[in-house]
């Protein structure tokens, strides 16, 4: 079953460098009014539900692409009640969440959060790990860069990561379901 | 080694060195999602412009539904080319790294629903001890 995510949407352009080494974004009313209205929904959302695909390639000089990674991720979290919402870290797997990456390599992972119980899935070893916390089934090294993942792709919209931010423009675009791409009738 | 103190909450990650296609790449290596068969390290080109965003926003619901981001970088390690590039390996190579992120679904606050928290372990999954179940204790006078 396809839904459909129709969207008219903007095309946003920046330069992105390192936190703290940024710029005063474009001056324009419209952009930081849909710049407010974004960072507001990120930083205040309570839950969310994302699903997505990341593709890196590289090039070398004249040749052709070299794909690097393609990795189909979910993430999904719902913030404990009483607790500083937004799609932080801290707010992460405290309460409920869902994490699972998928390659065609590894197969997939997939570390569920009840509420109560804590599961890490490896679809290629076919075993399973259960705790309270996720503490009981990450490591203080393969749980943060396991968060990171999933925080990459949602976090940096803060104005300190960005410079010459420029709105190009109104156009459409539409998604289905899952692992369908984006496409657009006006891509600049 | 395991760092936490017990009781303390795991520490926060810094992602933000994680923002750009050649940080990126690099997290997806350390988490073994990468495709990497010669893995190299890379680096944000010295004297390159900064990585170039492009975001496609809902401007209905204020979403991000696809991110796209160019960057020159620098990679150190076993160069992708063909053989018969004259290419050294190790040699530090400047390269163009593309990231394409796009989303099927973008739901946050009511539209999420509660059945995405549930797991059940696959049919013919076995559990294996997570990493803080005790070893199993050695009775006095039976080890070496």
């Amino acid at each position: 079953m396809s839904r459909y995510l129709k969207a008219a949407a903007l095309f946003l352009v920046m330069g992105i460098t390192i936190a703290g080494h940024g710029q005063t974004p474009a001056n324009d009313s419209e952009l930081q009014r849909i710049l407010s209205k974004v960072r507001e929904n990120y930083s205040l959302a309570s839950a969310w539900h994302f699903e997505h695909k990341i593709t890196v390639e590289e090039t070398e000089g004249t040749g052709s692409a070299v794909k690097l990674a393609e990795v189909s991720l979910i993430t999904a979290n719902l913030v404990a009640p009483a607790k500083p919402a937004g799609v932080t870290a801290a707010a992460l797997c405290a309460e409920r969440c869902r994490l699972e990456s998928n390659t065609t390599e590894r197969g997939t992972t997939t570390l569920v959060r009840d509420g109560t119980t804590t599961w890490f899935y490896t679809s290629t070893r076919g075993e399973y790990m259960k705790g309270s916390t996720l503490r009981d089934i990450a490591s203080s090294v393969s749980g943060p860069m396991l968060l990171a993942v999933h925080l990459m792709p949602l976090e940096n919209l803060g104005a300190e990561a960005w410079t010459d931010v420029r709105l190009l423009d109104d156009g459409f675009c539409k998604s289905t379901e899952r692992n369908e791409t984006v496409s657009s009738s006006k891509l600049l | 080694m395991d760092s936490f103190r017990p009781g303390q909450p795991p520490p926060a990650p810094d992602i933000s060195m994680f923002s750009t296609p050649s940080g990126l790449i690099q997290l997806l290596q350390m988490q073994g999602l990468a495709n990497l068969r010669s893995p190299g390290a890379y680096l944000a080109a010295t004297g390159a412009a900064p990585a170039r965003t492009r975001l496609w926003i809902d401007k209905e619901r204020y979403l991000v539904l696809r991110r796209s981001s160019t960057q020159t970088a620098t990679k150190i390690g076993a160069s992708l080319a063909p053989p018969q590039s004259t290419t050294q390996p190790l040699a530090p190579v400047e390269v163009s790294l593309r990231m394409e992120d796009v989303f099927s679904r973008a739901q946050i606050a009511d539209a999420v629903q509660g059945s995405v928290f549930t797991f059940e372990p696959p049919a013919g999954s076995r559990e294996v001890p997570n990493i803080r179940t005790p070893a199993p204790q050695t009775p006095a006078g039976t080890g070496r």
